[in-house]
């Protein structure tokens, strides 16, 4: 069981490679469209920032989200160096911030 | 009676000859004094967000909302709530810690020109802070019982004393606060909270200043320079038409700029820690003035240094 610090932990990591990502593929493509892509960035953030509000006690579905919200920021982290294309982005930082969301909700 | 008077006496001059025991460095007062300041000054800026950096994230974020052309976006101004919100969360700790840097400041007034009335009013405040901080942090930890009357009776020795005696019992006064707050200042989860916030911040700060180089608003021309001292070469005018027209230099430049962005996002974790290690070194100087021992100042003076290049390190693009 996660403790209320390694969920926001996460959240900040998934923050962190959400952040992450976007500069990539604004580096990648910078005369893109990147509207979608910032907007699950902000979302990200604004979890981490949610979380980092709150106190807050554990609640049992915290793990396994946060399992996932992990394995996603390890992918995004290992595809950065590689993606270059605005779609697959655009899925994983939707699949990131989704994830973001439903850790957070967990702490309020 | 009289028995009772003069043991009484006696209990009196013995403490009195205790306490006079030993010289008070007035001098390394004053560089103790400064020291403690800037250390308080800069626990602040690695707690809480000074106004001219909320003013900076508020700009980075609205330029990545518009560079991104998602200028709708509620998750922005949700963002930007939810600092708020957080900075009023840590409003206790920036008071205290302002309080901290007005009681060393009037330490050093104190030391360098015997001011006592400024002193008292420092460290009364000071006192208030540092409770309200703690009560703020646990409604179940209060601040121990003895630490304002040990520092009011201090305060009240710094009236009535001559100068070395003053600076001695405003040390003490200092010092009975700061053992108090450390604790709270360094609490893990607490300090985990506090740096994730920052780096949060910072991240969407350093953000906005990539999306600027990547669009060829910022010259890589201080990145060459840099580059070039060793061997003392200069970059050529129009450096940066050089390096667009070569993709091996453009991405150079950019990891350059990346890896920069990167360190300076951890900065606020590195920052807040030697913070903290340099409010212990204080509280062991001031131990060490009450004794007697002299202070080892190089010690703070180097952990000070050190704190102030994190600063300019973390510091945001203020003139965005």
């Amino acid at each position: 069981m996660p403790t209320a610090t390694d969920v926001i932990a996460s959240l900040s990591n998934a923050a962190d490679a959400a952040d992450a990502a976007f500069d990539a593929a604004v580096a990648a493509n910078p005369a893109s469209d990147f509207r979608e892509l910032h907007h699950a960035k902000m979302k990200t953030a604004d979890a981490a920032a949610a979380a980092i509000g709150k106190a807050l006690s554990n609640d049992a579905s915290v793990a396994t989200a946060q399992q996932e919200l992990d394995a996603v920021i390890r992918e995004i982290n290992g595809k950065l160096a590689t993606l270059k294309d605005l779609a697959a982005w655009l899925a994983l930082l939707n699949e990131l911030s989704s994830l973001a969301l439903q850790v957070g909700r967990c702490l309020a | 009676m009289r028995p009772r008077l003069i043991a009484a006496a006696l209990v009196i001059a013995a403490s009195l000859v205790g306490a006079c025991s030993a010289p008070v460095p007035v001098g390394s007062a004053v560089s103790l004094a400064k020291a403690g300041q800037d250390a308080a000054t800069q626990m602040r800026q690695s707690t809480t967000l000074s106004a001219a950096t909320y003013a900076t994230l508020e700009k980075a974020v609205a330029f990545d909302a518009g560079f991104a052309n998602d200028l709708r976006d509620p998750a922005t101004q949700d963002l930007l709530n939810e600092e708020a919100q957080i900075q009023a969360a840590l409003s206790a700790y920036g008071g205290m810690l302002d309080k901290l840097a007005s009681a060393y400041a009037a330490l050093g007034a104190l030391a360098a020109y015997d001011a006592n009335g400024n002193f008292s009013s420092a460290a009364s405040s000071l006192c208030d802070a540092a409770g309200n901080l703690i009560r703020t942090v646990s409604r179940r930890r209060q601040l121990p019982a003895a630490i304002c009357p040990e520092a009011s009776r201090q305060t009240g020795l710094v009236a009535r004393a001559v100068q070395g005696e003053q600076v001695r019992a405003a040390s003490d006064a200092i010092a009975a606060v700061l053992q108090a707050v450390i604790p709270v200042l360094a609490d893990p989860s607490r300090r985990n909270l506090i740096v994730m916030n920052n780096e949060l911040v910072q991240r969407l700060m350093v953000s906005a200043a990539k999306e600027l180089y990547i669009g060829g608003a910022f010259s890589c021309g201080a990145v060459i320079a840099a580059l070039g001292s060793p061997l003392n070469l200069a970059p050529v005018n129009g450096v940066d038409a050089v390096v667009s027209k070569h993709p091996n230099l453009a991405r150079g430049c950019l990891n350059v700029v990346t890896v920069e962005a990167q360190d300076s996002a951890t900065a606020p974790g590195v920052a807040y820690d030697k913070s903290i290690e340099a409010l212990k070194a204080l509280a062991k100087q001031h131990e060490n003035l009450k004794a007697g021992i002299p202070l080892d100042l190089d010690g703070v003076n180097a952990i000070v240094a050190g704190l102030q290049g994190l600063a300019t390190k973390q510091q945001s693009p203020e003139g965005m």
